[in-house]
């Protein structure tokens, strides 16, 4: 299980990157048409959901990895025990928004796919296909914020804290 | 509900959530249900979804990541090596001698990071042990340091320029050749400060051992720092000319910057790999807190409060000066415990309206945000680049804070031009072909 879900995160994080080399290349590919006189169709639409699924499959990953900040000067100055209680109640808070948020995002989801609502751009695309990658992203977050919950209150040391500068 | 009760219920969250360790993106995303809970709003869950696909989903946004890998890349070549070996040549006849590495290679490292503690961490790693090898006086080391290391917010490609450019409803690239002058302002700034206390007291300085190198040979040293300035100045040049947009000039820095480092024998699997891996980090990171930073928007929107404060502060009839002199010193405070995009994001969600409604430009407006976040990084007695800089060199952090200081006051100068003379920001691009 653990190391099943370590590789979901990573995972997810590298179809991110992945993403974000497609941004460049459509990018350049666009550049490198407008020389021949050739338009690629809406390289700005694709760019903004690749974008968005490189945020959202990137979550877990970049959490997992102590990338999202936090204000941490005022907790170091704290006991170690107070510092371990604080870390629950944050993480906890973390993760009760996270699943609200995650549940809405699905919701939205749900909602473009049954109004069969389309993406405005020159190539009308059904709008939950670039969506989808949003939901899955959050959920997994959501995931790992709980997966690093029930770690800590078991005793062990959330993978963001050992990370964390 | 009262809006003054308002004003109080929700700063208290902010504070509270921030200070005890809730991560900056969710509690944007907090302060904002509470908001909408308070103002008695329905479907704030919808209102949530919405926002944040429609914030994450931007093409103007693509540049984010795109700058940022650029900077990966080429912190993963031999960058900040290449930068002492090729600027202390340059040096000799300067007073201060070597001091000027640490601004310079600020100067230059911050162009292809444009992010502010990766630039004073990568420079000081550098430059920090050799000078004080070399006897160089602790204070002006570490003052120069602190000092231009802020410099990564400002000299762009800038990050942060981006974010503010995105919630601010700006354009980039016009922010981005705003930020040109300022920048170089800076630079002759520190300098002019750096040259003139190695003047008056050279005696602290360690005598000058090396010999003078022809020209020739200067320039032998310093060529592997060409590729680099050229492709600066081609991504600056390609948005400034008009050839590019922002984000179109990241795509084609992402190239350049890929091969260089092909060129020089840097680029393999793994480089590849990690400079992806961390731009994909940062970039998820950022973006996260600008998708709650445009839930909060809304949710302020809802409850009328910065339209009111707007109000408020064009009846208490303050002038534009007199307002900025109030910014500043409420942007210090956040500084002292806040990184500069939660600063750019908490102020366009809040701050905005009554910018906006004082008639003061949003673009100069950007580059003042810029220039108060960075001093604010150096704040005496806390700042985030003084975290860094203590990191790096172990010295404590007050005697760093007051090395720092007159690096603080110098952009404190700063900010007093820019005020003074507009023109200084909104010149250049005014002039821009676009």
């Amino acid at each position: 299980m653990r190391s099943f879900l370590d590789r979901l995160y990573f995972g997810a994080g590298a179809v991110a990157g992945a993403c974000i080399v497609l941004i460049t290349v459509m990018i350049l590919a666009q550049i490198i048409g407008r020389w021949f006189g050739v338009i690629i169709p809406s390289t700005e639409d694709f760019s903004g959901y690749l974008l968005a699924a490189a945020t959202f499959l990137a979550l877990a990953y970049t959490f997992r990895n102590g990338g999202h900040i936090r204000v941490t000067l005022l907790i170091h100055r704290l006991s170690s025990p107070l510092q371990r209680r604080l870390t629950y109640a944050v993480l906890l808070l973390f993760a009760v928004i996270m699943g609200w948020g995650a549940w809405h995002v699905c919701y939205l989801v749900y909602e473009s796919w049954s109004f069969e609502e389309l993406s405005q751009g020159y190539i009308a695309i059904p709008l939950w296909i670039p969506q989808v990658p949003m939901a899955l992203g959050a959920v997994l977050f959501f995931v790992a914020l709980a997966d690093d919950l029930i770690c800590s209150l078991r005793g062990a040391t959330p993978t963001f804290l050992e990370l964390e500068e | 509900m009262e809006i003054a009760n308002l004003v109080i219920v929700l700063s208290a969250v902010l504070f509270a959530a921030l200070l005890a360790g809730v991560w900056v993106a969710a509690t944007l995303f907090l302060v904002a249900f509470v908001a909408l809970s308070l103002n008695g709003n329905d479907n704030i869950g919808l209102l949530m979804a919405t926002t944040t696909w429609g914030a994450s989903a931007t093409w103007t946004l693509a540049a984010l990541p795109l700058f940022i890998w650029m900077g990966e890349i080429l912190f993963r070549t031999r960058l900040s090596e290449d930068l002492f070996h090729g600027l202390a040549p340059w040096l000799k006849r300067v007073p201060g001698r070597l001091l000027h590495v640490n601004i310079l290679g600020c100067t230059i490292f911050a162009a292809v990071s444009g992010s502010s503690a990766a630039t004073a961490a990568t420079i000081g790693r550098m430059t920090f042990p050799e000078l004080q090898r070399r006897g160089y006086p602790q204070r002006m080391t570490i003052g120069t340091l602190a000092g231009s290391g802020t410099l990564g917010f400002l000299i762009p490609p800038s990050i942060i320029l981006i974010v503010y450019g995105v919630s601010a409803e700006v354009s980039i690239a016009r922010l981005f050749i705003a930020g040109v002058l300022p920048g170089a302002m800076l630079v002759v700034l520190f300098m002019g400060y750096t040259a003139t206390w190695s003047i008056l007291n050279s005696s602290q300085l360690p005598a000058d051992d090396s010999p003078d190198l022809p020209l020739k040979q200067k320039l032998y040293l310093t060529r592997r720092l060409f590729p680099v300035l050229g492709l600066i100045l081609f991504v600056l040049g390609s948005i400034y000319a008009g050839w590019a947009t922002a984000t179109e000039a990241a795509a084609l820095g992402v190239f350049g910057a890929l091969f260089l480092s092909w060129v020089t024998g840097n680029l393999s699997r793994e480089t590849f790999m990690a400079s992806l891996l961390g731009a994909t980090r940062t970039s998820c990171m950022i973006t996260f807190i600008i998708a709650g930073a445009a839930f909060l928007s809304l949710a302020m929107g809802f409850t009328g409060l910065p339209r009111l404060l707007a109000e408020e502060i064009a009846a208490l009839g303050l002038s534009p000066v007199m307002l900025i002199v109030a910014l500043t010193v409420f942007f210090m405070l956040l500084g002292c415990f806040l990184d500069g995009i939660s600063i750019v994001v908490l102020t366009t969600s809040i701050v905005l309206p009554m910018i906006e409604r004082s008639g003061i430009d949003l673009l100069w407006f950007g580059i003042y945000v810029v220039l108060v976040v960075e001093m604010s990084q150096i704040t005496p007695p806390v700042g985030f680049n003084l975290f860094v800089i203590q990191g790096l060199t172990k010295v404590d952090i007050i005697r760093i804070a007051r090395y720092a200081l007159p690096f603080f006051l110098l952009l404190m100068t700063a900010i007093v031009l820019l005020t003074a003379f507009p023109g200084i920001a909104t010149w250049l691009p005014a002039r821009m072909t676009a």
